[in-house]
């Protein structure tokens, strides 16, 4: 008998005490006595779990001598702390696209082919299964709980399995599924409008406590790529109260990948998560990932499983704020685990401590708070992750912007008409509008991960988003100017504009052109030369908010852009030089006497930069950028450059091509804007490169600012030019409109972005919430850490880094402001590591200085004594092209766009596979792009250079209305709303479909607005009252403070619901074998639907009795009565189709496959300028079939019919194309879906020529 | 060269080469990752999963022979290798070997939580109840065994790991 080993355990006996594991060799069993700080006993043989009894505090050594049949060894171990809970939760991470489809993620995986397989893991299962077999699980198991959470398979499985339920409801109201996340699906809020966010919490929520019965509370983000920093907040306006996912203050995995030590990390794994707005929710961040606990699925027995979660605990422990632990069981598409019900019996039986509990993440939660009352607070910007995805399809990035842009002021002007002319609100239709655009918000589609089948699905639903937008914004300009006359130019923003509008007018007969400054382009002259149209071009000065002036004309000469020589223009406030020697790049650019480029470089380049196809050690594709760190730059080759004149202002025009890349840019300086308007035209056929737009300014320590949802921050320099073999983070960053070279916040002569706060020991935590908040509404996000643990930034643990510390209280820092050890330029380098003590300045206060700061930070200058600067700002405009890289030389660059090659690039699941004509990937890019973009420089910070509102103007352009080229001046301004604000939403009150209802007449307003400069204003709007962001709950009044999102309403009689209907009937019930995204107009209030053994109809409404009639196969009929969130099944004796006609709609399900065949008639259309051609289509069906046009956005004007669909039988679809102005070659192709079966038909050619 | 070990015998690279060989000129082709890629190798990696199984169950059954192959799209498509030998002649042999019980509480709190489902009396309801919570035993018991007799048996060369072993070189993350 020998004793081989003795160590401590943080395991517990009933007692409780600590087990201390003595390993005999050899032998009989024989008893263990362990003797000394620590005392107990047991007999066995092998592993000895000895329980013993100590009065040593967790923490602290026991010394004890161990004795067992004649052997003697002393030993030292740890004394472990009781207590602690492993909350094992169940759950399934679920993307409803990716590089599958919806049909196959929702419901058909297993027959959806074999490229469906290929890429499939053994365990996974399609959403209806995935629920199924959760819910079996639960019948069997009482102890069983598990989380739901996506309405993207919720919905369709709630309508068409109602027999589920009952059963659903009641283990809803017995506490053992969390219905989780409040939100729709999971979105990529760093790369949509925070409206978006919003819709999608409207949305989520709605369902999940409205039709579900759920009492979601926790936002469950667990894959999205980074957060918008505004989410925390926007979560708690939504009635959330704690949130938790698995990228974001570390790379995409997490500190742990590879083995890695969690403690790297300088907060614990709970902590509050403030949002600029200064409101938050109580986060888990997962340090193993949401995987973490699923491998223990592929263990042999029950001993190994509960070995492995207890190695788990071991590992996350070490970062719980409090004793409790949060392991997700549960991977991407996973059914049930199969060991998590033995290892909570035999665990437990076993021990006492730690608790192994198959349990749901509110109980997690509520345990954690019960355990401690105030958590480390951080406004941390929780990006960038997988920078690929703020560039990768970013076509569908600049389609959603407009999109975004174009419903949102839609509901602004149809709310207006609702309500001051009584005209109908399309509830249903703005409903599926803002739906499509939840859905495209996906972490798996806005971020350009998809593949290539799964990108021409979603385009649709953007452009039906886009479609919607602009028809309901024409609806309510007629109501709303149907008395004005002349050319009436409405104002979407809340604040006057003087800004350039176009608009087509057509002309009275005589006129050969416009006596006013304006420019006349693309005219349709007739033979006497007389203009009948033309586009207008012109400056429209002091449009009131929220309103419209009319503008009038008068007849003159037709005034183009003519050459006018040379390389440079000028307005009042710039001159723009280009140099056709350096690919006609700009070589000077000066405003106010301010050279504003750096010597020696040139602006608007394009920088091509070559990349590995998928990356070098992750090996996935899309979502990463993996630049080589070589280049090819246009500046490198000759272009043409011509510069023009017009009545309206002076612009280059620069031709050139280099690489994969043709080009043409035009620079554009108004008269009477201080705004520099920019577009690129590419034409790229590249393979695995990133196409940049670089503008090298020079402004002395500026640093990178961004804005995001509805607020602005400062973030760091990127490292663009490493190979990301060696470098793999390259630190691009999505912004909303725009980001800048400038200064959000200074502590004496040096700009701060990003912060961490070291805190001593003697600082409270309210106190470092309040400085963190008022940091944040200055722009500057910060990390808590506490001076005793690790230091932020270190680039192979967190995801960004900091450009300054902020010491407070008892620390290692002497009082007072101390520059760092060598400028930040020389430290903020590839695989940066700033943890060195010198690395960065340091303002260090004591623990009672911490008001005096907050006081000090109002204004966003940090006095101090002998220092200065002159802030100096250079901000860059995007429409919907959000990544950005500021070089540490100040090099602001924007990209384009990028070709990926890697995996699920071309991925394909319904036969035949298409490709763009050319025979590339659509991931690749292969066409006509248009990329518009603008500067804004100027003295000042960002705020005074009016960046927020010059972004939001350019992605929100005045709109002009032909109602005659002469007319009675008027003006007017149709809302009140506060100064210093941004207006963001403004929507009849409530939202009745998100919440299951039918719509009624509009009896409110409810408008949205933020703050967007950090500083604090009183709001007193007569009759308008403050509400959350879902609108149930009424908030007391008060001052709005920095960054605040503030959700007002009013009551107000308005007009009733305008019908609204899918373009084509009948509609079919099950959606989404048709993958085109959430339910239909209307949201399926009561959907119908066919199996071979039945026929139900479900009511979703949480209100209201319906009544209706099933036809069966066209004869038979059941009638039915369905109160709220009933249903009602028949046996189906053989029918094949099931119709109900509903509110206005005529819903179908249909069994079994149609035969569907198709041809395309035209493969290559050719149109010049105001000439029309058709795209035709052959086909046959025996059903009705759906057909949608899907092409890339910039050609929705070329191919104005997109949505419609045939009845079966042998028939021709003809979408026209009309020629417009702006030359290039596209593509597009017919998707056709009929019962449940989708076809692309092949890519046509579409091209205008010059 | 040698994939893998499996009991006494072998299972060669140029067996597993073959038998991707197959896929690759197969129907599937087009649709297959790049063999030289890391999704390529993790899918040859699945095959060995699936080939070492096959003389896993091929010994348990005392065949003396080849088991009836196991195809990769029925095992991703019917949720995993177990669920694919159980597709098989052979697995179903195999099955039939197992035998599990149901204590009569388990079948009672069955039926007292799942009335919705069995609403009849107890005496009328239990025979179904029972069988079912026995097959789901049997299911899981075969998974288990079958899965521990693998990791007994099976010895996997460095290349041709289990595809979702972490530690082995190529295991994407695929977000």
């Amino acid at each position: 008998m020998r004793i081989a080993e003795i160590a401590g355990t943080e395991l517990f006996a009933e007692g409780p005490r600590q087990i201390v594991r003595v390993t005999l060799e050899e032998g009989a069993p024989a008893e263990v006595v362990i003797t000394g700080d620590a005392t107990g006993s047991a007999t066995g043989t092998g592993v000895v779990e000895v329980p013993v009894e100590t009065e040593r505090a967790p923490g602290e050594t026991a010394a004890v001598t161990v004795t067992a049949g004649g052997d003697e060894r002393t030993a030292e171990f740890v004394v472990a702390e009781p207590g602690w809970t492993v909350w094992m939760v169940s759950h399934f991470h679920y993307d409803p696209v990716w590089w599958n489809t919806q049909a196959a993620y929702t419901t058909t995986w297993d027959t959806a082919g074999d490229a469906a397989q290929a890429s499939r893991s053994a365990f996974q299962h399609a959403g209806f299964e995935l629920v199924e077999l959760h819910l079996e699980t639960a019948r069997r198991e009482p102890g069983y709980t598990f989380v739901l959470a996506e309405v993207d398979y919720l919905k369709p499985f709630w309508d068409a399995r109602p027999e589920h339920r009952a059963y659903l409801r009641g283990l809803i109201r017995e506490g053992r599924v969390e219905i989780m996340g409040g939100t729709y699906n999971e979105p990529n809020t760093n790369l949509t409008s925070a409206e978006s966010t919003i819709r999608n919490l409207v949305h989520g929520t709605g369902f999940q406590r409205e039709v579900l019965g759920g009492d979601p509370h926790t936002a469950w983000q667990l894959d999205a790529f980074g957060h918008d920093p505004q989410f925390p907040g926007l979560a708690a306006a939504a009635g959330l109260t704690s949130s938790s996912w698995a990228r974001g203050p570390f790379h995409q995995w997490g500190p742990m990948l590879g083995g890695g030590d969690p403690r790297r990390m300088q907060f614990p794994a709970e902590f509050d998560w403030v949002a600029p707005s200064g409101d938050g929710v109580l986060t888990h961040y997962m340090p193993g990932h949401y995987s973490a606990g699923w491998w223990m699925d592929s263990s042999t027995t029950v001993d190994e499983a509960a070995a492995q979660v207890y190695t788990w605990f071991l590992a996350l422990k070490q970062v719980a704020a409090t004793r409790n632990v949060l392991l997700p069981v549960g991977t991407d598409y996973t059914p049930p685990n199969k060991w998590i019900m033995d290892i909570q019996r035999e665990w437990n039986a076993r021990y006492v401590w730690p608790r192994f509990v198959c349990g749901l993440p509110k109980q997690f939660f509520a345990a954690v708070r019960a355990e401690r009352a105030d958590f480390l607070p951080q406004t941390r910007d929780m990006n960038p992750v997988y920078t690929g995805k703020d560039v990768s399809f970013v076509d569908t990035k600049q389609v959603q912007r407009r999109a975004e842009v174009v419903v949102a002021d839609a509901e602004k002007f149809a709310t207006l008409a609702a309500v001051r002319d009584r005209a109908g609100y399309p509830f249903a239709l703005m409903d599926k509008a803002w739906r499509q655009l939840v859905y495209g918000a996906h972490h798996d589609a806005i971020t350009g991960s998809e593949s290539d089948q799964v990108y021409l699905d979603l385009l649709t639903g953007w452009r039906e988003a886009y479609t919607i937008g602009s028809q309901v914004l024409d609806g309510a300009l007629r109501v709303l100017g149907a008395e004005l006359s002349g050319v009436v130019v409405w104002n979407p923003s809340s604040w006057p504009r003087t800004d350039v509008v176009r608009v087509r007018l057509t002309l009275p007969p005589g006129w050969r052109g416009i006596a006013e400054p304006v420019v006349v382009e693309n005219a349709v002259v007739d033979a006497d030369g007389f203009v009948t149209e033309a586009d207008v071009v012109f400056l429209a000065e002091d449009v009131p908010p929220l309103g419209y002036r009319t503008f009038s004309f008068t007849p003159g000469v037709n005034a183009g852009w003519l050459p006018a020589g040379g390389t440079s223009i000028a307005n009042e406030t710039h001159v723009v030089t280009a140099d056709p020697a350096r690919g006609g790049g700009v070589s000077s650019w000066v405003t106010g006497g301010r050279e504003l480029l750096q010597p020696g470089q040139v602006g608007n380049e394009l920088v091509v930069h070559d990349e590995y196809p998928a990356h070098p050690k992750f090996h996935e594709g899309p979502w990463h950028l993996v630049p080589k760190g070589t280049r090819t730059r246009s500046s490198e080759s000759a272009a043409e450059v011509v510069a023009e004149r017009s009545a309206a202002g002076e612009r280059l025009v620069v031709r050139g091509a280099f690489g994969p890349v043709r080009y043409v840019q035009e620079i554009t300086l108004w008269h009477g804007l201080r705004r520099v308007d920019l577009a690129t035209r590419l034409d790229f056929d590249g393979a695995d490169q990133l196409v940049r737009l670089r503008w090298p300014v020079a402004i002395d320590h500026a640093l990178p600012v961004s804005e995001v949802g509805n607020a602005v921050v400062g973030r760091g320099f990127a490292l663009i030019d490493a190979d990301t073999a060696e470098h793999p983070w390259t630190l691009d960053n999505p912004a909303h409109n725009w980001f800048a070279l400038s200064a959000t916040c200074r502590i004496g002569g040096r700009p701060i972005g990003v912060a961490e706060i070291v805190a001593g020991p003697d600082v409270p935590v309210p106190a470092l919430r309040a400085l963190a908040v008022a940091l944040v509404k200055q722009g500057v996000t910060a990390t808590v850490s506490r001076a005793n643990g690790p230091r932020y930034g270190d680039l192979a643990v967190d995801s960004n880094l900091p450009d300054v510390r902020i010491a407070v209280g008892e620390t290692a820092w002497p009082k007072g402001w101390h520059p760092a050890a060598r400028p930040l330029t020389e430290v903020w380098v590839p695989s940066a590591d700033l943890k060195a003590h010198d690395a960065l300045p340091v303002l260090s206060i004591g623990a009672g200085d911490v008001d005096a700061l907050i006081d000090d930070l109002a204004d966003a200058v940090v006095e101090v004594a002998g220092e200065s600067y002159e802030p100096y700002t250079v901000g860059l405009i995007n429409r919907g092209v959000p990544g950005f890289a500021v070089e540490p030389n100040g090099a602001l660059n924007l990209s384009l766009l990028r070709s990926c090659t890697g995996w699920p690039s071309g991925i394909w699941i319904d036969p035949p596979r298409r490709t763009v004509p050319d025979g590339s990937n659509f991931q690749l890019q292969h066409w006509t792009h248009r990329f518009e973009y603008a500067l804004v420089a100027g003295p000042g910070d960002w705020r005074e250079t009016g960046l927020v509102h010059e972004g939001h103007d350019v992605n929100h352009p005045l709109i002009a209305r032909d109602q005659g080229v002469r007319g009675e001046p008027a003006a007017g301004s149709l809302l009140e709303v506060p100064d210093g604000l941004v207006l963001t939403a403004l929507k009849p009150a409530g939202n009745p479909i998100a919440t299951g209802r039918l719509p009624g007449p509009v009896t409110g307003m409810t408008m949205r607005l933020y703050e967007p400069h950090g500083r604090t204003g009183h709001l007193d709007l007569p009759g308008w009252r403050r509400t959350d962001l879902l609108e149930t709950r009424e908030l007391p009044g008060g001052p709005v403070t920095g960054m605040d999102v503030v959700t007002l309403t009013r009551d107000a009689e308005g007009g009733g619901a305008a019908p609204g209907a899918e373009p084509f009937q009948p509609v079919f019930t099950r959606y989404w074998l048709h993958n085109t995204g959430p339910a239909p107009v209307g949201n399926l209030p009561v959907a119908v639907h066919l199996t071979e053994e039945t026929v139900t109809v479900a009511s979703s409404l949480v209100e209201g009795v319906v009544e209706g009639v099933v036809t069966l196969d066209g004869i038979e009929t059941r009638a039915f009565t369905l109160e709220p969130g009933a249903f009602r099944a028949w046996p189906n004796e053989g029918w094949t189709t099931a119709r109900l006609e509903f509110d206005g709609q005529t819903f179908e399900d249909r069994l079994g496959p149609a035969a569907l065949e198709a041809a395309t008639v035209t493969p290559h259309v050719a149109v010049r300028a105001g000439e029309r051609a058709e795209i035709v289509i052959r086909l046959t069906c025996d059903a009705p079939v759906q057909a949608q046009l899907v092409s890339p956005w910039h050609t929705y004007d070329l191919l104005p019919v997109w949505n419609t669909g045939v009845g079966p039988g042998s028939r021709e679809l003809r979408f026209p194309v009309v020629g417009g102005h702006l030359p290039g070659t596209w593509w597009a192709l017919v998707k056709l879906a009929s019962a449940g079966r989708v076809h692309y038909t092949e890519p046509v050619t579409v091209e205008v020529l010059p | 060269m040698i994939a893998a070990t499996v009991g006494g015998e072998v299972v060669s690279v140029a067996e597993v080469d073959a038998r991707l060989a197959a896929l690759y000129d197969g129907p599937l082709a087009a649709r297959l990752p790049h063999p030289a890629s890391p999704e390529g190798r993790n899918l040859r990696r699945w095959l060995v999963q699936l080939m070492t199984m096959e003389r896993v169950v091929a010994q348990e059954c005392d065949a003396g022979g080849e088991a009836v192959p196991v195809e990769l799209p029925v095992a991703l498509r019917t949720g995993g290798v177990v669920a694919a030998v159980l597709a098989t002649p052979a697995g179903r042999a195999l099955f039939d070997r197992v035998r599990a019980d149901v204590p009569p509480e388990e079948v009672r709190g069955y039926y007292d939580r799942n009335r919705d489902r069995h609403p009849g009396r107890f005496e009328d309801e239990s025979p179904r109840i029972e069988a079912r919570l026995v097959h789901t035993r049997r299911e899981i018991l075969f998974a288990r065994w079958l899965e521990a007799r693998h990791r007994e048996k099976v010895t996997l060369m460095p290349g041709f790991e289990h595809p979702g072993d972490p530690r082995q070189p190529d295991a994407t993350h695929r977000h």
